[in-house]
């Protein structure tokens, strides 16, 4: 087979891949340069977390951790990972063991396992987001994990984790949200109505007459 | 080695077309695609992030972009809301810094109308009559209403539609024209092979035309073709030219650059009390999108409004501080936000997306593996266009009482879409773009870009109708060139 000569890389080429005996094979996702910036901002709060605790530190006894096990930890094996990414879960949309008047939580609906589901892209970085909740927990409540402290101690942990706007663990507290309320969870406690025969033949699901001026003949601008 | 008069890559509107069509000329005919084939009994009425992920990627980064991209044989016309506008002629206008427009000069709405035409024909898009919007829609439009503020019927490609509400997921009832209804088997009728499980590495020019290496099940293997229509979305498609320059070295350096959003930005929408004596509205019932949208701000402002259904933009809602507020609760996780979800999302809440005539400020690269990865450029004119927006948000929610929440924060606005825009843009000379006019790769014969990349700036409506329209006028001029 004929082969061109090897040019200058282009300016959006990594220097690796210009080089077409290195040329692997495309990858549907970028997945270990997420984990990369996770690990930084891991690293981040890593570093700033001590200065806060040195505000911060509370002078009651720390509370023993079995008095805040959560009641299940929702699909999550039950690892020192698993038990942190359930509490995490517990602390974005809290379970019924703390709010029984209330919907049901991540945890009650099986969040956490869907975090450690290999196929969701979560699953890569799950390493990360035990580190930073743990890391943080650590600084701010010396000698104590994620998973032993306190649900409003928690609370103090993520708002800590979620400081910086940019931080990728959004990302983490937005799946943990999307895997509770989507419609095998909450949401169909809330009425989302999960499977159906659609709603065409229900005359609620539509006013039926015009609501507003329209200033196109056919819904296109010319 | 397998011959083909032509090959494509990718089977969305931008490759589903050209096989369409070139097939009907008689032309053999050969259709890469990475994704499986789905059938509409093989979708789900669900919103379960497993069965999510099953229809779409997530392009994650290390800028925190996660964008979706359709995967799977019909591409991006399967896991949408259906939405089909034809471009004003304002969007073809629009210039760069220097005065310069975007499009090229051929490129105008009466151009294009011939093209939008017969791919409307083929995709039964039509705008919808009031009696099938949703209730949400319907509140969308009165809350429009209240400030004065048009709104239009939507043109969407339903045919007698269940208003299950589970058109993202690939509608199990087959309602929706995607393209697993139209051109795929017009395509296929005529012999076009559609080839599931494809991930395709690189081409390479050799004598006569093109060898396009893919691997499938895990065997490397490589088609030639006379011709070759790149149609892998605006992710993919920048990202297997930048792997193939080692071989194709006359490339533009304008490949992944320019990548555009579209200007999407979304909110989310909290109804004030009295929008309840409307009805028993449920934001979930009906289909996904709510049927209705506005140019009200398109000559002011550069952005349409477009509302939206489903579940998921609750959970997208931005992380937010409002301790002292009596609507939001003082955080977007939590118990008090929990609360909330509990109390005025099933009610009160409405979805809804700016899309407009904005800048792009990323770039399409690749990382050592040759996977796709995007990079961050100047933000400045995208940032002006968000301020044009939210100053109007401001005045609407002061006018009406609704409120609107971003569902990122600013810092992230324009990390997530599904319109992925411009990366291998159409300019007038290799200068400022990476193909011609007529779809062609500046200096490389019969090798095309046929997809949402090769559009040449934001159109500040749905994009899939005129990613349709100039892959029908590619492939005619393709047919034409012989």
């Amino acid at each position: 087979m004929r082969r061109l000569p090897v040019e200058p890389p282009h300016p959006n080429a990594s220097p690796r891949t210009a080089d077409p005996r290195v040329l692997a094979r495309a990858r549907l996702l970028a997945r270990r340069d997420f984990i990369g910036l996770a690990a930084v901002a891991a690293s981040a709060f890593v570093g700033a977390a001590p200065g806060c605790a040195a505000d911060e530190t509370t002078t009651e006894p720390p509370p023993a951790p079995s008095d805040f096990d959560l009641p299940t930890l929702g699909g999550a094996p039950d690892t020192p990972q698993g038990r942190i990414v359930a509490a995490f879960v517990d602390t974005v949309v809290p379970g019924r063991w703390r709010d029984p008047e209330g919907a049901p939580g991540g945890i009650d609906v099986g969040a956490p396992g869907m975090f450690f589901d290999p196929e969701l892209p979560a699953a890569q970085f799950l390493g990360v987001l035990a580190l930073v909740l743990d890391a943080i927990a650590k600084a701010e409540f010396p000698g104590r994990g994620f998973a032993a402290l306190h649900p409003d101690e928690r609370d103090r942990v993520l708002e800590e984790a979620l400081a910086d706007p940019t931080s990728p663990m959004i990302f983490a507290v937005q799946l943990a949200k999307l895997a509770a309320f989507s419609a095998p969870g909450i949401g169909r406690y809330l009425g989302y109505p999960g499977p159906n025969p659609g709603y065409v033949d229900d005359a609620d699901f539509t006013f039926g007459v015009a609501m507003a001026t329209e200033i196109t003949t056919d819904g296109n601008l010319p | 080695m397998e011959q083909y008069d032509a090959v494509i890559i990718g089977s969305g509107y931008g490759g589903s077309i050209p096989a369409a069509r070139l097939a009907e000329a008689g032309m053999s005919v050969l259709v890469l695609e990475r994704g499986p084939r789905y059938a509409a009994a093989d979708f789900e009425q669900s919103d379960d992030p497993r069965y999510i992920q099953r229809i779409v990627d997530l392009v994650l980064s290390k800028t925190n972009v996660a964008f979706r991209t359709g995967k799977m044989v019909g591409g991006a016309s399967i896991p949408m809301d259906g939405a089909h506008f034809r471009m004003p002629q304002r969007s073809f206008e629009v210039v760069d810094g220097l005065g310069r427009r975007y499009w090229p000069d051929v490129y105008s709405r009466a151009m294009l109308d011939p093209y939008y035409e017969r791919a409307e024909q083929m995709l039964s898009v039509r705008q919808l009559g009031w009696t099938e919007i949703s209730k949400a829609g319907g509140l969308f439009a009165k809350m429009l209403d209240t400030v004065g503020a048009s709104a239009e019927r939507a043109r969407l490609n339903y045919t007698d539609c269940r208003q299950c509400g589970f058109c993202a997921q690939g509608c199990i009832y087959g309602k929706k024209q995607s393209l697993l209804y139209n051109y795929i088997p017009l395509a296929e009728s005529h012999g076009a092979e559609f080839r599931a499980g494809c991930l395709v590495d690189h081409l390479e020019p050799v004598k006569g035309g093109y060898l396009v290496y893919y691997e499938r099940f895990g065997v490397a293997r490589h088609a030639f073709a006379r011709r070759v229509f790149v149609a892998g979305g605006g992710i993919h498609t920048p990202a297997l030219l930048l792997r193939s320059q080692n071989w194709l070295p006359a490339l533009s350096s304008h490949v992944g650059e320019h990548f555009n959003n579209n200007g999407e930005h979304a909110f989310l929408g909290i109804l004030p009390p009295e929008f309840d004596e409307l009805s028993s509205y449920l934001c979930w019932k009906g289909m996904d999108n709510a049927g209705v949208m506005s140019f009200h701000w398109f000559d002011s402002h550069d952005f349409t409004l477009h509302p939206g259904g489903g579940i998921e933009p609750t959970v997208f809602a931005a992380d937010f501080a409002a301790p002292d507020d009596a609507v939001l609760p003082s955080r977007a996780w939590g118990m008090p936000y929990k609360r909330f979800v509990e109390t005025v999302y099933p009610h009160r809440i409405i979805a809804f997306s700016a899309l407009g005539l904005a800048e792009g400020h990323r770039a399409v690269a690749i990382d050592a593996a040759g996977a796709p990865d995007m990079v961050e450029r100047d933000r400045s004119a995208y940032d002006a266009y968000l301020d044009r927006i939210e100053v109007v948000m401001a005045d609407l929610e002061a006018q009406t009482g609704v409120r609107l929440l971003p569902t990122v924060p600013r810092p992230l606005a324009g990390t997530t879409s599904a319109h992925l825009l411009c990366s291998c843009r159409m300019a007038e000379s290799a200068a400022d773009g990476v193909v011609d006019p007529d779809g062609q790769v500046f200096g490389y014969e019969n090798l095309y870009v046929c997809d949402a990349s090769a559009l040449s700036f934001a159109l500040g409506v749905n994009p899939a109708l005129t990613i349709s329209a100039i892959a029908e006028r590619t492939a005619e001029l393709a047919i034409a060139k012989g």
